[in-house]
């Protein structure tokens, strides 16, 4: 298995792959989102409750989900390390961490106003609230330890570590709405269905797949430099770089 | 397949992950009281929480029970379909308070009177959504 995928994750052809895909990635994001903003905001009707500002849902929910799937890509990198000290891993690792914390970010506020014209408050410590505050923290901690430590195999261990502990925090934050009394209502999309109209969900997918490019886009330009920093003295990236 | 060191730190990674699992999992157990957001009615009457101090009161807000006693005053009953507290509060409600909706009240409790004064007021919404041309065609 290793042999197999370990032939395709060659630091040159990584770098290569990504400096084809970034741009393109980010810009049919940006070109998909803009109709899906203008269905999500002009063309859908309000909702019978909350009226029109339900449609924050549209950027919330889809940056929730990739906060969560990004923290579970650099526990899964942070593992691979640790176990084969592939040194993409870690390229990878680092690339992601400011993804994370941009949609991290973004999950909080918009949540707070999405708060604050429904449940009347930007801000309460609930249990989803605050497990959310806590992967944001998450996210610049490993930001600060990348910054903490002079030679590379230091950090990358500790970062490691702290990705496939920090893991935990993911079930925490999609289990709280239902272990405690949070002022968060529950989840919407369970595997028994959804409670979202079939008029409003499709555009859910549609949104976070767009949200994916640009976050890959920036991803794959992130990978670029962290392989440059890396890996200056490489002759085959330096071809790669010359050409 | 695996070589022997690289199984032994995976090992060494599943150990420690299932520790702090199991040290998460009693810490968050302790702190059950203290990460509820609100006490149900029913929390409340089994006289097992403090409330004595200053604390939050969700539930639904009863069907039939709003009124409106003057001005900005408000009186209505906090349910969780087993038992129910009266609530007063004065001041403006938000927007998606209504009857037979989720509402999150902090206060005290007067127990003279055996109401709970509310000093702030949440809405609690659920997690359901459609169209209001829909949810008219249901009625």
């Amino acid at each position: 298995m290793y042999k197999y995928v370990a032939k395709y994750l060659i630091l040159d052809k990584v770098y290569n792959f990504c400096r084809f895909t970034s741009g393109a990635a980010f810009i049919s994001g940006v070109v998909l989102l803009l109709p899906l903003i203008y269905l999500a905001l002009f063309q859908l009707p309000p909702d019978f409750q909350q009226g029109e500002s339900f449609r924050i849902i549209f950027v919330h929910v889809p940056s929730a989900i990739i906060s969560e799937l990004v923290y579970l890509f650099l526990a899964m990198c942070g593992f691979v390390y640790l176990v084969w000290r592939t040194k993409i891993s870690v390229i990878l690792l680092n690339a992601a961490i400011v993804i994370g914390l941009i949609f991290t970010a973004l999950v909080l506020i918009t949540g707070s106003f999405w708060g604050k014209p429904t449940w009347g408050t930007f801000w309460v410590w609930d249990a989803r609230i605050t497990s959310t505050f806590i992967l944001f923290l998450q996210y610049i901690g490993l930001l600060v330890l990348r910054s903490s430590f002079n030679s590379y195999q230091t950090a990358d261990q500790i970062m490691s570590i702290f990705s496939v502990l920090g893991a935990i925090n993911i079930p925490i934050i999609k289990f709280s709405v239902e272990w405690w009394n949070t002022l968060h209502q529950g989840a919407s999309i369970t595997t028994s269905g959804t409670s979202i109209d079939s008029e409003y969900f499709y555009l859910l997918p549609m949104m976070l797949f767009s949200f994916l490019l640009l976050a890959y886009g920036i991803f794959a330009n992130n990978v670029q430099s962290e392989i440059l920093k890396r890996d200056r003295g490489s002759k085959r990236l330096r071809e790669i770089l010359d050409e | 397949m695996i070589r022997e060191n690289r199984r032994r730190r995976i090992y060494t990674i599943i150990t420690f992950a299932l520790a702090l699992v199991f040290i998460i999992f009693f810490i968050l157990k302790a702190l059950q009281e203290n990460i509820d957001f609100y006490l149900t009615p029913s929390q409340v009457q089994s006289g097992d929480f403090n409330t004595e101090r200053k604390f939050r009161l969700g539930g639904m807000v009863k069907e039939n029970s709003f009124k409106n006693v003057q001005n900005l005053e408000v009186s209505f009953m906090i349910t969780d379909f087993e038992n129910e507290m009266m609530v007063s509060y004065e001041g403006i409600l938000p927007n998606l308070f209504k009857e037979n909706s989720g509402v999150v009240a902090r206060g005290y409790l007067d127990r003279n009177k055996n109401i709970f004064m509310a000093e702030e007021l949440l809405a609690k919404h659920d997690e359901n959504y459609m169209p209001i041309e829909i949810n008219d065609g249901n009625n």
